[in-house]
């Protein structure tokens, strides 16, 4: 099968900012925040109390109560997404087989916010604490959730590599497609904010008190946040036959190992710029071709500055030309899902040829030197854009996306 | 079938019954059981008291205390199956080649003892003073990051958690890497730890087989029924292309044919009731790799002592090799060594061994293992014989299932 055949068809959106695509995107173009104080838990105790809470969603005004009765935040977050993507692609109108539709999604902490809850009762020598709070705990909950509540039958997998875990499940997901295995594939991920990550993260002191300034001067570090992106990809022989449009080409993606450090990146930022280049390597895609990078732009001082050192050494002079921004400074950083909804904000992007801006950049690093946008969107015509996505542990993982030319929409 | 050749060059096997290919390898043809009373933390107050512990693994034997300090025991068993499969191989890591060679893990649960090490110590300690170095190994990838640093390998770095199909899901996706050019060879691999908070949480939630043992249960007294018995472990393989040049193309256990996963529609919790996803999966790897359910030699199971799961296997067995099903050598290699995310992984490599060696290990008998209540399966000793295709079957509790098929390799 061509590289450009897998195409995105439908496309659901949760976080902080937005609890749909659309007022997703529309938020992020007029460059809201989603960060504030964190109540999903008492935070008060923390160096930083501040997150990205998806506040005020009604679950069950479009889950079914009864089958979900016993989901944890964060797979309710993924089937919210899923049920967006799939209503967009018609899924279920279009009579596909199941056995060809697979599932692969990412997770980071899974349901360990229900977990911690019961870990806390069990603590406090409650004698018997709520056994269905460990009901969620597995991170291929969500995975599991999707494909049993659709009736899907064909493959599907559970990706934890912390914060690329869902870019990876995107990868994986174009390569099934690719290979034959299936027609149709579910893939992104879910994250829900839980304390054992707060706590871990303020733990490692990588959390910024203020807000998430990626690549500004005085910035501390991530914010942590929680939502779901789902992506519907299929082959775009099936999108032709079911006259669906689909919003962007899966070019292709890199993902390697920087096998350096747990919590550090590599310091010659060798490992993020493989990413990138056996992403373009394997979308067939020259440097030259690319038009905006989504950046993995934590607001860590490490990660930024390398994240930027790694640009260079891939785009050479070029990279001064080519606009990078960070959702993560609007959205906060969403981790097992942090790579599927910023290969949204990139392929809405691309979609609607708007660059999305870095918020909270008053003053730059001089270290960090490249067009961030800051602060405010703007048009651009793109053909062809990067998401970045660099985990804990070194799994770096790049995805890249190409436009839907309107010939490819209706041959 | 896999678009490309691909073969199994080396194997790393660490779990209850061995730490160690040989040693697990002997073991298992004894009929030795590793399934016995916990020693390693207090089970007074749970619904069980057995597991299948791993009591002699020392990671220093491995690899040097500045490198195992601050891990997991699950990292440790990971590293550690890695040096062995690694060694084994013969492949020669060199700046040449890391960016060619991935690592691909499967683990159902991440290290939770290092979890919960990390959430006691906020607990006790207060948001101000959680223990910082305990929380990078909380992360289910940390294994793989750590094999990845400690051989320094550079390719593609990823981990799945596929509940006790995570190890067939790395492989898939191993497959899948292989096929698109990403990597020339993967360090497929998984690991789990027993933890007493783990045990624990099996146990409220009704995972665990209600037993209370004084000693070690033989897998012939091995009850089918509600449950399963929680094991530890990790298993580690490196596949590699076949059809590139290499020195060591004679070094092999066998090559892998096929792999599919198909999924049912379960209730959480729950594995799925018929069997039909399974054999839908059987079916496909065998067509995949272009053989007839007559080809196969001999069958490792995913059999965990769940009679919901047995039942569902047998029925899917029945379904696929009609009336020969019971004629077939069946291995259920967690009867000896418990159930964990990636026993799937020591299953393969099991079915391997017994291509490789011509050697059928303790197998079912008759018509054993269907899922009956109280049924006491028997198992035949281990005996030689010339074997040349295997199949391997898992499920899960979710939905997932998995089929692979392997074949000896003739060269050797």
């Amino acid at each position: 099968m061509n590289k450009k055949d897998v195409i995105i068809t439908g496309i659901g959106v949760a976080c902080a900012i937005g609890q749909d695509k659309d007022s997703f995107w529309s938020a992020l173009c007029k460059s809201m925040c989603g960060i504030g104080p964190v109540d999903l838990f008492d935070a008060s105790g923390y160096r930083s109390r501040i997150g990205a809470q998806v506040r005020d969603i009604d679950f069950f005004a479009r889950l079914p109560a009864r089958q979900c009765r016993r989901m944890g935040r964060c797979d309710l977050l993924g089937l919210w997404a899923a049920d967006e993507a799939l209503r967009e692609a018609r899924i279920q109108e279009r009579g596909l087989p199941p056995e060809r539709i697979g599932v692969v999604l990412g997770a980071g902490s899974g349901g360990v916010r229900e977990g911690e809850r019961y870990r806390r009762q069990l603590y406090e020598g409650q004698v018997r604490p709520r056994p269905s709070l460990l009901m969620p705990f597995p991170a291929c909950n969500v995975t599991d959730a999707v494909a049993n509540l659709h009736g899907f039958l064909g493959p599907r997998s559970a990706i934890a590599t912390a914060c690329s875990s869902s870019a990876t499940a995107i990868g994986y997901a174009a390569n099934l497609i690719h290979s034959g295995r299936a027609d149709v594939v579910v893939a992104g991920g879910a994250e829900s904010l839980s304390e054992l990550t707060f706590a871990g993260f303020n733990s490692l002191r990588s959390a910024d008190r203020v807000t998430c300034r990626p690549f500004d001067k005085y910035r501390e570090g991530l914010v942590l946040g929680e939502g779901a992106g789902i992506f519907v990809l299929e082959s775009q022989r099936v999108a032709r036959a079911h006259g669906i449009p689909g919003y962007a080409t899966v070019l292709g993606y890199g993902i390697c190992a920087d096998a350096y450090h747990m919590t550090s990146p590599d310091p010659q930022g060798e490992g993020a710029e493989r990413s990138m280049s056996q992403a373009l390597i394997n979308a067939r895609v020259p440097v030259e071709a690319v038009d905006y990078i989504n950046a993995h732009g934590t607001g860590t001082p490490v990660n930024d500055r390398i994240e930027t050192v790694a640009i260079k050494r891939l785009f050479g002079k070029r990279a001064y030309s080519i606009p990078v921004s960070s959702t993560k400074s609007a959205i906060g950083h969403c981790l097992g899902a942090a790579g599927a909804i910023e290969a949204a904000a990139t392929i809405l992007a691309l979609y609607h040829g708007v660059l999305p801006p870095t918020l909270n950049l008053q003053e730059p690093d001089p270290s960090c030197d490249l067009d961030y946008v800051p602060n405010e969107g703007r048009p651009a015509n793109m053909q062809v854009a990067l998401s970045n996505s660099f985990a804990f542990g070194g799994n770096n993982t790049t995805l890249v996306f190409g436009k839907i030319n309107p010939w490819q929409r209706y041959p | 079938m896999a678009t490309i050749p691909l073969k199994i060059t080396g194997l790393g096997i660490l779990n209850a019954l061995g730490v160690g290919r040989s040693i697990y390898w002997q073991q298992l043809l004894s009929g030795t059981t590793a399934i016995a009373p916990i020693e390693g933390f207090d089970t007074t107050a749970c619904m069980s008291n057995i597991g299948a512990e791993i009591h002699h693994f020392d990671a220093r034997t491995f690899m040097p205390p500045r490198f195992y300090r601050r891990l997991s025991r699950q990292s440790r068993l990971a590293v550690a199956a890695s040096i062995e499969a690694i060694k084994d191989s013969g492949i020669e890591i060199s700046e040449n080649n890391s960016q060619r060679i991935g690592t691909i893990f499967g683990t159902a649960f991440g290290s939770t003892q290092q979890t919960d090490d990390f959430f006691v110590s906020l607990l006790e300690n207060g948001p101000q003073a959680a223990e910082p170095f305990l929380f990078p190994d909380t992360v289910p990838n940390a294994p793989a990051s750590h094999v990845a640093m400690y051989h320094r390998l550079q390719g593609p770095n990823s981990t799945f958690c596929q509940n006790h199909l995570s190890g067939e899901c790395a492989l898939a996706y191993a497959v899948s890497l292989l096929e698109q050019d990403q990597a020339d060879a993967v360090v497929v691999g998984g690991a789990d730890e027993l933890s007493s908070i783990l045990f624990h949480s099996l146990g409220a939630v009704r995972a665990l087989k209600p037993l209370r043992q004084k000693g070690p249960l033989q897998p012939s007294q091995f009850p089918s029924g509600k449950g399963f018995i929680p094991g530890e472990g990790a298993t580690c393989m490196v596949l590699e292309r076949a059809d590139l040049p290499s020195k060591r193309q004679d070094r092999s256990y066998g090559t892998l044919l096929s792999l599919h996963l198909a999924s049912a529609v379960v209730t959480q919790g729950h594995y799925e009731a018929n069997g039909k996803a399974l054999a839908e999966a059987m079916r496909a790897a065998l067509e995949e790799a272009k053989l007839q359910a007559s080809d196969i030699d001999i069958i490792g199971l995913g059999a965990n002592g769940v009679a919901e799961l047995e039942n569902a296997e047998s029925q899917a067995l029945k379904e696929v090799f009609g009336s020969t099903w019971q004629q077939i050598p069946r291995i259920p290699p967690r009867y000896f060594v418990g159930e964990f995310g990636s026993a799937g992984l020591l299953t393969a490599a099991t079915i391997l061994l017994s291509l490789h060696e011509g050697m059928i290990p303790p197998s079912i008998r008759g018509s054993e293992l269907t899922g009956a209540p109280g049924d006491p399966h028997r198992f035949a000793p281990p005996r030689k014989e010339a074997l040349f295709v295997g199949m391997v079957i898992g499920s899960t509790f979710g939905g997932g299932n998995a089929c692979l098929i392997l074949a000896r390799d003739l060269s050797t």
